[in-house]
């Protein structure tokens, strides 16, 4: 079964240019050091590339946490 | 929970306002704030985009009358100055409905090197306080356009202003196509 946690960390990671390592999987969104609203951004783009699709905005304000984001993942 | 307004200078209705937060202050501005700074600002595609607004081609003297417009009763527009550098780095406007006691925020950051450093956060905390503590309002809202992920991001866990609502299609892009306008708000308690 894939790891959705570990692919959410890893969109982190990439984004961020952070080790997956230091991404705590129950960190708030903005507890991730590094993460502020221009690599938000990157952080998106980066989803939508693994995603295959738009991401609408109501679904980005859910993204409170990494669990969130591999929510999202988990729901492609 | 403690303010984040740190000063302010009790200013009746009507009076150009004043307040400050750790980090910045935030100010009515003047006319004799008009000039090229926030001129470039406001004729800024990257910003008007943000904000959804068409370019509304602004001159110094129209936009003086622009500023002028704002009455600080039913409407303010405030200048956000870092206090560290001294130098006015965004803006902020607030259309008041005195009769329901709500306010809705448009904000710009102009400086850039700043986008990415939280100024919002803690001047959305600051307008919370100091409106509804000293101007009588009990529920601020803020527009925000769905390509403004910046801003979005922003807003994302906040626990004062809230996700309240999408509005789909609300809005019309530059490019003809429409947009949903999230809407987030904090209400006193």
């Amino acid at each position: 079964m894939k790891n959705y946690i570990d692919e959410a960390k890893e969109i982190i990671s990439v984004s961020l240019f952070i080790p997956k390592e230091d991404i705590d999987e129950n960190a708030t969104i903005h507890a991730i050091k590094g993460l502020d609203s221009l690599s938000f951004e990157t952080l998106v783009l980066e989803l939508e590339k693994r995603l295959g699709r738009h991401v609408r905005a109501v679904e980005l304000v859910k993204l409170q946490s990494v669990k969130d984001l591999a929510a999202l993942l988990e729901s492609k | 929970m403690a303010s984040t307004v740190l000063s302010h200078n009790k200013a009746p209705e009507g009076a150009p306002i004043a307040v400050e937060s750790e980090h910045y202050w935030l100010r009515s501005l003047a006319i004799h704030d008009v000039g090229q700074k926030l001129l470039g600002w406001l004729n800024d595609d990257e910003m008007l985009t943000g904000l959804n607004i068409q370019n509304l081609n602004f001159t110094l003297d129209s936009l003086r009358k622009f500023v002028s417009s704002f009455d600080n009763k039913n409407n303010y527009i405030l200048g956000i100055f870092d206090k560290a550098e001294e130098t006015m780095i965004g803006f902020v406007t607030l259309d008041v409905d005195k009769a329901n006691r709500i306010g809705r925020l448009t904000a710009g950051l102009g400086n850039k090197s700043f986008w990415g450093r939280d100024v919002f956060y803690e001047i959305g905390l600051l307008i919370r306080d100091y409106f509804f503590s000293e101007r009588n309002i009990e529920k601020l809202s803020a527009h925000v356009v769905e390509h403004n992920r910046r801003m979005i991001f922003n807003f994302i866990g906040s626990p004062d202003y809230q996700f309240e609502l999408c509005l789909q299609k609300e809005c019309l892009t530059p490019d003809g196509s429409r947009a949903d306008v999230l809407v987030f708000s904090a209400i006193k308690e």
